[in-house]
């Protein structure tokens, strides 16, 4: 055996070695994304018509100087297209439907329109107009698409008056806007599926999934009465949600109707207010909520997190005597937003360590609660980049949007109006 | 069968692409470990490659060549990955070798840390025909094929890969009284 002969040999060997043992465990991830990828058109690749041979073959001879022009000139062109199609094909990446991803344009509602706006400049344009009164647009976990609601008029924000609104989808350049349910009484809550195929959204405590495509929704049934859907992280399999009765609880049902629900191993409701406001950490790993406590006064909520596997609760080390209200994970669950209530009436955001371990961070000014205690008037959620809150100060009826960077930069405005929601397009970092 | 799946897929099947992603993720992991030494780096190469591989399904003009095509979109993933990141690496632990050994389990053993080393100093398009070659163990002409080269950059590429190897081990054999155990800085 001559000495390249052994090299070679021990290379293979080393390489067999080293490559074996792997188990990749990103299948399932991979076929989330390829499943929201769209498929190019057969016609698309010159490969389809020109045969491989033909195409690479080598020229036996030289070609005259009016052919190498013309050749140079095709070149040319060919290169152009191959760097359009390597722009475009950077642009058709998608983000991972959990986790950090890069900040994209912004979209917002207000007085019935739906608008786009420059994360730079704050400049709106707009994106859904029309007759119908349109708010709450949410970009798909892909951030290709938008889902929002439609009513025949300004609903009402009355508590107790029934509201009849349509689910509309659209992709994220405001085309093809198309309803995906039928009018529907009390529309509420809705979460798009990992892979924005799909939205999950209550209706009368009742839980449906509908293809963001359009098409019939399904009833998932025997849920109970429920609210807060959201589709457990990272694949999607399950649907968490609250049970809405005295005796609440977080319970896990298949997404496509296919089982029963479970309950989560968790404690005993303290009382019908437990379990409130629930939100899912990115992994899926954590569920946190508000728990309001019995016969204290003032009545000061607190927010909790629980281990979906074991059961196992945290609070949320904070200023002594304050409540907290309201959670947002940040997209790499490292992080949670919520309200830090003071007993003498006010709130304030706070950023936090989600594991309970401190760190309170406050964002924006102290404001004056709505009423006095701890009802709050604000909605917010972290930007893709975990970087700023999406913060709306203020009511349905009139709010305003602002982005509050954590890091103390300035405070973007963004528009104010009736039913003013504002989401960010997540794109791949 | 295979045929069969990726005819199906192209036509828009994504069961049939489940499967055929299934069973060869396992193979493109590895390759994609092997040329890129980094397993998040090799990760999004492969997935990459795999979205990639579904959206451009139906332009493969011949469903013979999926696994060929899959291979180069696994490979060029993996060298856009490694341009995309391109970092100094030290993670190397050099253990202690005494003496030249000769035959034996010791010798295989020194051999193959000497490999590894001389490996890890290759570029990522080295490391892709070398592990096209001697991992999957493509022939030449379709380690071009999928490579998308000339058969004899091929064949040019993988000498002058083994060249580099040979003469890093070289120099390391005769520095080797000196470095006992540490980093190489």
């Amino acid at each position: 055996m001559t000495t390249d002969d052994r090299f070679a040999r021990n290379l293979s060997a080393w390489l067999a070695e080293d490559g074996a043992h792997r188990v990749p465990d990103h299948l399932a991830e991979v076929l989330v994304h390829s499943a929201a990828t769209r498929q190019r058109p057969w016609w698309s690749s010159p490969e389809r018509w020109l045969p491989m041979d033909t195409t690479l073959r080598p020229r036996p001879f030289n070609l005259p100087s009016a052919g190498r022009l013309l050749t140079v000139a095709l070149l040319v062109l060919l290169a152009a297209a191959i760097a359009v199609f390597a722009i475009g094909s950077q642009q058709h990446r998608l983000p991972p439907p959990f986790g950090l991803a890069r900040n994209g344009p912004l979209v917002t509602s207000h007085d019935g329109d739906i608008y786009a706006v420059d994360q730079v400049t704050a400049v709106e344009r707009l994106l859904v107009g029309g007759d119908g009164y349109d708010f709450s647009p949410v970009f798909s976990r892909d951030g290709t698409k938008l889902v929002f609601l439609r009513s025949d008029g300004r609903p009402s924000s009355t508590p107790g008056v029934d509201v009849m609104l349509t689910m509309v989808v659209a992709n994220a350049d405001g085309t093809g806007v198309h309803a995906v349910t039928p009018l529907t009484k009390n529309l509420d809550w809705f979460d798009w599926s990992p892979d924005s195929t799909r939205i999950a959204y209550v209706s009368a405590k009742q839980l449906f999934v509908v293809p963001a495509v359009g098409g019939e929704p399904t009833r998932i049934r025997s849920t109970g009465p429920m609210h807060f859907p959201t589709w457990l992280p990272p694949d999607g399999k399950e649907i968490i949600y609250r049970l809405e009765t005295m005796s609440p609880g977080i319970f896990a049902i298949p997404a496509d109707g296919s089982g029963k629900r479970r309950e989560l191993d968790m404690k005993a409701p303290l009382n019908g207010f437990d379990y409130q406001g629930i939100a899912v950490a990115p992994d899926g790993k954590h569920i946190a909520f508000t728990r309001w406590p019995n016969n204290t006064d003032p009545a000061l909520p607190s927010i909790f997190a629980v281990d979906v596997v074991t059961g196992e609760e945290h609070g949320f080390s904070g200023m002594s005597d304050t409540g907290q209200r309201g959670t947002a994970y940040s997209p790499d669950g490292t992080r949670v937003a919520y309200a830090r209530i003071y007993p003498t009436g006010g709130y304030e955001l706070v950023v936090a360590n989600a594991d309970g371990s401190g760190n309170e961070q406050t964002v924006g000014k102290r404001r004056l609660s709505r009423n006095d205690g701890a009802d709050i008037d604000a909605y917010w959620a972290f930007t893709p980049d975990g970087t700023a809150l999406l913060v709306r100060y203020g009511s349905d009826d009139v709010g305003k949007g602002y982005i509050l960077p954590l890091d103390g930069s300035p405070t973007t405005e963004l528009s104010s109006g009736g039913f003013q929601f504002t989401d960010e397009q997540r794109l791949p970092r | 069968m295979q045929r069969d799946l990726v005819e199906r897929a192209r036509q828009g099947d994504h069961d049939a692409f489940a499967e055929l992603a299934g069973a060869a993720i396992s193979r493109l992991d590895s390759a994609a470990w092997l040329i890129l030494r980094d397993s998040e780096q090799a990760k999004d190469a492969v997935q990459n490659a795999l979205v990639r591989a579904w959206r451009d399904l139906p332009t493969l003009r011949d469903p013979d060549r999926f696994d060929a095509w899959l291979h180069r979109l696994v490979v060029r993933a993996c060298i856009d990955e490694a341009r995309r990141l391109r970092r100094h690496r030290v993670d190397v632990e050099l253990t202690e070798i005494h003496a030249p050994a000769v035959g034996g389990v010791e010798s295989s053993i020194a051999d193959r840390d000497q490999i590894e080393r001389g490996f890890l100093r290759l570029e990522p398009e080295q490391r892709a025909v070398i592990v096209l070659h001697h991992y999957l163990d493509l022939p030449l002409p379709a380690v071009a094929a999928t490579l998308g080269i000339p058969l004899g950059t091929a064949k040019s590429r993988l000498h002058y890969a083994l060249v580099r190897m040979r003469s890093a081990l070289d120099a390391d054999a005769q520095m080797q009284p000196d470095l006992v155990e540490g980093r190489p800085s």
